[in-house]
């Protein structure tokens, strides 16, 4: 995972900074879990779609992406 | 209510709890997780769950309910053969088990439903892969709501991952202090600081415990009790909590540890025995096994498990335990990689073995309440306990009568290269440390059925059944 990827995006974590949801599960979730939860999701959500673009605008210059971060696993 | 048991560790959800009955085991639905559990088995999440092999299948019981007022079906689910705890798992079984729980609450998700705990308990592992146990895990999924578990499963998985990766595989062990999984601030804590500069990381651990901190202060009428409030009510979207997942699913995937330099992990590059001789204990092992002809088996100090697998390649449901987790690890590794049944590679140590924890020390099981187990295997192991343990020979005679019905034991002589290395810097204050000793220590307890000794070296194995079975 690369930080850099993220930089565009975690602008938009400062200007999100309102947030947070009830709790009412058997499991204490955790106010400020909850509270953060909601923030970051706003976050990751635009990362992943700066991703999804990114990846588009390679495409189109015939640069596939066929990087995967993710390594073999053991499961 | 004669023949019933309430299993100790089910009391937390009010959905429903575990119970025996004549020995086997069943889950009560209680009636107010009626409508879940519905959607559970007719939206076809139950379905895809057993098929892919990530929840224990379960058939309708007809038995008696120990709470009827509260009953609204009971199930008996396949029973698993032996119950492990995280504090036991290798780093790739709980890596395994947090990307099992990612993935049940991605297809829960596209059936309408979604985790609501997100415990490293309610994984088990079963022919080499993890599945849920919890069957009344699930709850309907409403369009904006968080990911209740979202702390749970950082505490459970990702907290300990990071810790075992980034500082020391040890650190698994904490889980034993924590039985809700390690305290995110802990954590944060402990990490280096190189840690946050991994995105993931910074994210779900250094700043989620940070906002934990927060946004704890409980106090009423004061202006962060009013910001929550105001803050209350925003709504998490699918696509965000699907992020969330995936963001999830890096973290854990992103951790990596590489099993070897320790002592036990090259145990086998650096034993002092010979070919054959190695060969002709396997072949006395086989033998003594076909004689026992155990239904179950634990293998004390099974390194990387060679010695286990003569037991689990024949069928028999077998625990490998080791006290080195690099050894547990390839273990595993060689498990998942050969797709092998009926073995499970643990970490224990036996001279401090996995106590009862939790609420009234009930919530689960030492390793000795979970046995006894109808054989058990200790090779090379004797004089690790009674020479750098200072464990005297009887004491241990009485641990492992304490936990098998039959045993394979190895003993190895003060005058075998390997005893001698550990009296090398110590004073020999073991004077009954001797074949007539051990004998004499063990035939108190158990029945002597046969001694070989193993060629090309002074040890020798036992094949006993506790007196009186």
């Amino acid at each position: 995972m690369k930080s850099s990827r993220y930089f565009p995006v975690f602008l938009a974590l400062v200007v999100t900074l309102t947030v947070s949801v009830p709790a009412y599960a058997y499991l204490d979730p955790g106010t400020g879990s909850v509270i953060y939860q909601a923030l970051i999701v706003a976050f990751l959500a635009a990362a992943a779609a700066g991703r999804f673009w990114w990846a588009k605008v390679k495409g189109l210059f015939g640069r596939g992406s066929s990087q995967s971060t993710d390594e073999t696993e053991v499961e | 209510m004669a023949g019933m048991t309430i299993v100790a560790s089910s009391f937390r959800d009010p959905d429903g709890f575990v119970f025996l009955h004549d020995g086997v085991l069943y889950r009560q639905v209680n009636d107010r997780c009626r409508a879940d559990y519905t959607r559970l088995m007719d939206s076809g999440l139950y379905g895809a769950l057993t098929t892919a092999g990530l929840m224990v299948a379960h058939e309708d019981a007809d038995v008696p309910s120990p709470q009827p007022d509260k009953a609204f079906r009971i199930i008996k689910p396949e029973r698993i053969p032996f119950i492990s705890f995280p504090y036991e798992w290798s780093f790739s079984q709980l890596k395994a088990a947090a990307r099992a729980t990612l993935r049940i609450q991605e297809i829960a998700l596209r059936h309408g439903m979604t985790l609501k705990d997100a415990s490293a308990y309610n994984i088990q592992f079963r022919n080499s892969k993890p599945l849920l146990i919890d069957t009344l895990s699930f709850e309907e999924y409403k369009e904006g709501e968080p990911w209740i578990p979202y702390r749970q499963f950082c505490q459970h998985f990702l907290a300990p991952l990071a810790l075992m990766a980034f500082v020391d595989i040890r650190l698994g062990l904490m889980l034993r202090d924590f039985i809700d999984g390690i305290p995110l601030d802990f954590a944060s804590k402990l990490l280096p600081v190189r840690s946050r500069l991994k995105m993931s990381l910074l994210i779900h651990i250094h700043l989620h415990a940070r906002s934990l901190t927060k946004y704890g202060d409980s106090r009423p009428d004061t202006e962060l009790a009013a910001k929550k409030k105001k803050m209350s009510g925003r709504k998490v979207k699918l696509q965000a909590l699907r992020a969330l997942l995936s963001s999830l699913s890096s973290a854990i995937g992103g951790l990596s540890y590489k099993p070897e330099g320790t002592e036990w992990a090259d145990y086998y590059d650096n034993t002092n025995y010979s070919d054959g001789a190695f060969q002709d204990k396997a072949a006395l092992v086989k033998e003594f096994i076909a004689r026992m002809a155990p239904d179950s088996l634990w293998d004390f100090g099974g390194n990387t498990g060679v010695f286990s697998r003569i037991a689990s390649e024949q069928g028999i449901p077998t625990v490998s335990f080791d006290i080195d987790p690099a050894a547990v690890e390839k273990n595993y590794r060689d498990c998942v990689a050969r797709r092998e049944s009926n073995l499970l590679p643990l970490v224990l140590d036996l001279t401090n073995p996995s106590p009862a924890l939790g609420w009234q020390n009930e919530e689960r099981e030492s390793v000795v309440q979970r046995g006894p187990v109808d054989a058990a295997m200790a090779l090379a192991l004797i004089h690790h306990l009674a020479i750098s343990n200072n464990v005297p020979l009887e004491k241990i005679a009485r641990f492992f009568a304490s936990v098998c019905r039959s045993l394979i034991i190895e003993f190895v002589p003060k005058n075998d290269s390997q005893v001698q290395r550990l009296l090398s810097s110590r004073e020999d204050i073991f004077p009954d440390y001797t074949r007539e000793g051990f004998e004499r220590a063990f035939g108190a307890l158990f029945s002597i059925i046969d001694s070989r000794e193993v060629s090309g070296s002074d040890r020798v194995l036992y094949l006993m059944a506790k007196a009186g079975t």
